[in-house]
């Protein structure tokens, strides 16, 4: 579940890589579940190479039982 | 990534610049300001076009041509026979590592590809490359100026190195866009089924509590569980001692009420028991179907709904227009069409932009889409769909169904406010039916109540009340299933929502604080940049308001006036200054990885002395040497005053200037280090026969030769010599020449031996007589292949009066120093 709210700047200091690369890191301290999936996509939607409905099917898809889920034990 | 300086180009087969096996090569050096000068139609835009494809893959000037016009036809050279265009670029990086060749092509069919040297991503490089300011033209600065304040924030924040943020931003806002995030989830859907099921619960658990209520005599307390209540109502059902051998050792569920029903028919006998539990069952069957029948507060909203749709579809003008308007939308925004107050399909011009009158008309269509989705979730949520329960118990067999079919509208196109009206009145009819048969089926029962026994008339009521119980607890758990299943995934999309709304507004913010902090620093250099281009008391201002994208620009002074419009007051040459400047200054500040920038023709709307201030400014401040750290600036000018000047600056050892000659027809060719090559090009040319692809190079080469020598001989020329006409130019050096060789000779002082000073007139008198005699006046066909030969070698034999033998003997002939010096 999503955590406490995050703050972020960009650091003119550091590169675009690097700057979204902690954007990531927050984006997964935010929501351990989601920010993770989001973040994996920053790169890829930052290039306009992803449609919206793959994203949204990939953070779907990270919150369904079977996913995340402790299994039963057989 | 290290930042990368334009070290050479070379080009073949593409727009202007035919060169077939003999590709245009330009070399440029990495601590000069560079310029190239070439007389109009020569092919300097065609060099810039080159670049642009190389870094774009694309010509936007051709690709925003009508169709009929086949813009994607013209990107390769119409005369070169390789069908074949290629780009190559010479990158040097500023990290002392090895130069990396990029070579990019193109062809017919429109099929590009990219190839580079050592093991760098041609692609990637390019796209590091790829900036804002890295090829600047007149449009892209009057772009600046009028596009609306969003799409110039945008270009804007390219220039400032954050386009990947800038990118990033929009992306996280296109996936947290609200509109699109519920329609890929179905958000309304689900909100339709929740509530649906939510209300058939709440009719379910009355109906559950009123059969309970017949078959056990009392309603189901407060705290009973569902278990517990079942139990109860079996019990009843169990205690009934006719009824025993149905329903001994059963639970509620498996009861055959069947059954029950056959043992009280074979204890009372007679069609009397079988229609009154028939009729019991009927009356119960009525009360489920009116039950459903939505609320009056429902109908109220379902018909402000239908009518606001109505009026909202009045400014509309159809679904083909809905496409036109959003066709012209994408083109007025995606950055491919460059004039905002044309009609991009009638290409007639108005006074505004053309925009927010589109926009305004698309508006109207959302304003329908979004209340026909009101409207749809309200007929879901308010159970309409349940009306067809009552219709189909209601309609006389003949009757076509209606429900289905105002369904199949509010899922297509909308409810109109007179359709819902046809609606209501079919609400009415149906209830007026079932009134009608619930009465006589009432009337009917108390009849048969009075003939049958009353126990058995009271046991009929409790086991049709046992059936009811049976399918309400079976419905109950399915509904409630419905709900449970819509909640959770209701639940899984609310937290997407939450979280990309966070991560959306927590990037924006971070965007916009760097954009503005960037921008604080690009408006002083911007305000010094303009002062030195323009001296008037004229201020440019930049501004963004919070965390937003819009640029607007301004004027904080101009001349006694505070806070004034720039695009109202500025004219084409301030405009132009103005984008200059922000353009300099941003790069200045933020290149990045691209250590070069070309600027084609920018300086056309200036007059002599802002042309001036501008190369000064680039000279001394901006580009490199003067500014070390600064971008390789590289000029495009057919500007002759603007030539002499790079000429002088040249002599300076900051600049690098060259002149390129040619036809699109033929072949381009730098003058600088290449006279060579045209003689030689020439001359095989007429030995070919081609005399005239040959003509015009003749003139570059004699020009070339001339100029040569005066240099070389430190020989006056007129003063407005720059101003003569292009054919007249070689004539008036040639008499420059004879001149200054007369005066001295006259003086006594002339060093050419009296062999040279007659070859003088010799070789000028081929050179007039064979070619500038028919080039001057364009009597071309009076050339032949033999005579032109002639003159190659008479301007050769001209320049070679110049000469002597250095040291003697050696067969290296060197310049005079001077007409009067020899050495």
């Amino acid at each position: 579940m999503p955590g406490d709210p995050i703050t972020y700047e960009i650091d003119d200091t550091q590169s675009v890589d690097q700057n979204i690369a902690i954007f990531s890191q927050k984006l997964a301290e935010f929501d351990p579940v989601l920010g993770p999936v989001l973040a994996a996509h920053l790169s890829a939607m930052e290039s306009g190479q992803l449609t919206v409905p793959v994203i949204l099917a990939a953070l779907e898809q990270s919150l369904l039982p079977s996913v995340n889920m402790p299994q039963e034990d057989v | 990534m290290p930042g990368w300086f334009l070290h050479a180009l070379e080009i073949e087969g593409f727009r202007g610049v035919n060169n077939e096996g003999a590709p245009l090569v330009l070399k440029f050096k990495d601590d000069r300001v560079n310029s190239i000068s070439a007389p109009n139609g020569v092919g300097k835009s065609s060099i810039f076009d080159a670049v642009t494809f190389a870094l774009t893959g694309k010509i936007p000037k051709l690709e925003n041509l009508p169709t009929a016009e086949a813009g994607h036809s013209y990107y390769l050279n119409r005369f070169h026979q390789g069908g074949l265009g290629t780009v190559k670029m010479t990158m040097m990086p500023d990290d002392g590592s090895a130069a990396v060749v990029v070579t990019v092509t193109r062809d017919a069919a429109g099929n590009r590809t990219v190839a580079a040297t050592g093991a760098a991503d041609g692609n990637a490089l390019l796209a590091e490359l790829n900036r804002e300011f890295v090829l600047l033209d007149a449009s892209t600065f009057n772009s600046f100026i009028e596009e609306p304040p969003l799409s110039r924030g945008r270009s804007f924040a390219g220039l400032l190195g954050l386009s990947r943020y800038s990118s990033l931003r929009q992306g996280l806002q296109g996936v947290s866009n609200t509109r699109a995030f519920n329609g890929y989830f179905d958000v309304n859907r689900l909100n339709g089924i929740k509530k649906e099921a939510g209300q058939r619960i709440r009719l379910l658990t009355t109906a559950i509590q009123k059969a309970h209520e017949d078959l056990v005599d009392e309603r189901i307390a407060d705290g009973v569980s569902r278990a517990d209540a079942q139990a109860i109502a079996c019990g009843a059902l169990q205690g009934i001692e006719l009824l025993k051998p149905h329903t001994q050792g059963k639970a509620l569920h498996d009861i055959s009420v069947d059954g029950c029903v056959s043992a009280i028919k074979d204890a009372e006998g007679g069609e009397d028991r079988d229609r009154l539990e028939t009729i019991i069952r009927q009356i119960s069957e009525w009360d489920t179907a009116e039950s459903v029948i939505p609320s009056p507060e429902s109908f109220a909203r379902l018909t402000a709904l239908a009518e606001a749709r109505d009026t909202a579809l009045a400014s509309t003008k159809g679904a083909v227009f809905k496409k036109l308007y959003e066709t012209c939308e994408e083109i007025l925004t995606d950055g491919s069409w460059a004039e905002p107050n044309t009609c991009p399909v009638c290409e007639n011009a108005g006074g505004v932009p053309l925009l927010p009158e589109i926009q305004s008309h698309l508006a109207h269509y959302e304003e329908v889409h979004a209340v026909t989705l009101a409207l749809e979730a309200e007929w879901q949520q308010g159970g309409w769909p349940n009306l067809a329960t009552l219709e189909n118990k209601a309609k006389d067999a003949a009757e076509v169904a209606r429900i289905p079919a105002f369904a199949r509208l509010v899922d297509s196109t909308g409810l109109s406010a007179e359709q819902l009206l046809g609606l209501s009145a079919w609400i009415v009819t149906l209830q007026k039916r079932a009134a009608d048969k619930k009465a006589a089926l009432q009337s009917e029962k108390e009849a048969l109540e009075k003939k049958l026994p009353p126990s058995l008339v009271t046991l009929t009521t409790k086991v049709e009340a046992a059936r009811r119980l049976q399918s309400g607890w079976r419905d109950l758990e399915t509904e409630e299933s419905r709900e449970r299943e819509a909640s959770v995934k209701l639940d899984r999309v609310d937290r997407i929502k939450k979280f990309l709304d966070a991560a959306s507004g927590i990037f924006s913010a971070a965007e916009g604080a760097a954009s503005a902090r960037r921008l604080a620093a690009v408006e002083p250099r911007c305000r010094e940049y303009f002062g030195h281009i323009m001296v008037e008391p004229i201020i440019p201002a930049l501004s963004k308001r919070g965390t937003g994208e819009e640029l607007a620009i301004s004027l904080a002074e101009f001349w006694s006036l505070q806070n004034v419009s720039a695009p109202a007051l500025l004219s084409e040459s301030y405009r132009n200054a103005f984008a200059i400047s922000v353009y300099l200054a941003a790069a200045s500040l933020y290149s990045g990885t691209p250590r070069f920038l070309i600027l084609d023709d920018v300086t056309s709307s200036f007059d002599a002395g802002h042309q001036f201030q501008l190369v000064e400014l680039i000279r001394t401040k901006f580009g490199r040497p003067a500014n070390a750290g600064g971008p390789q600036a590289i000029i495009f000018s057919h500007d002759t005053m603007l030539e002499k000047l790079f000429n002088t600056h040249s002599s300076n050892g900051d600049w690098f200037h060259q002149r390129i000659e040619g036809t699109a027809r033929t072949e381009l060719l730098p003058q600088s280090g290449a006279v060579n090559k045209v003689r030689d090009a020439t001359i095989t040319m007429l030995n070919a026969g081609r005399v005239q692809d040959a003509a015009p190079r003749i003139r570059q080469y004699l020009e070339y030769k001339l100029e040569e020598i005066i240099i070389r001989c430190k020989i006056p020329v007129p003063f407005d010599v720059a101003h003569t006409d292009g054919k007249a130019m070689p004539s008036t050096l040639i008499k420059a020449v004879n001149d200054a060789v007369a005066l001295h000779d006259a003086a006594g002082t002339l060093v050419l031996d009296a062999a040279q000073v007659a070859g003088l007139n010799t070789s000028v008198a081929t050179i007039t007589g064979n070619y500038l005699a028919h080039w001057n006046t364009g009597q071309t066909q009076a050339f032949s292949g033999g005579s032109l030969l002639a003159v190659m070698h008479a301007i050769d034999a001209y320049a070679d009066c110049f000469r002597f033998e250095d040291p003697a003997g050696s067969g290296q002939r060197q310049y005079y120093k001077s007409l009067s010096q020899k050495l």
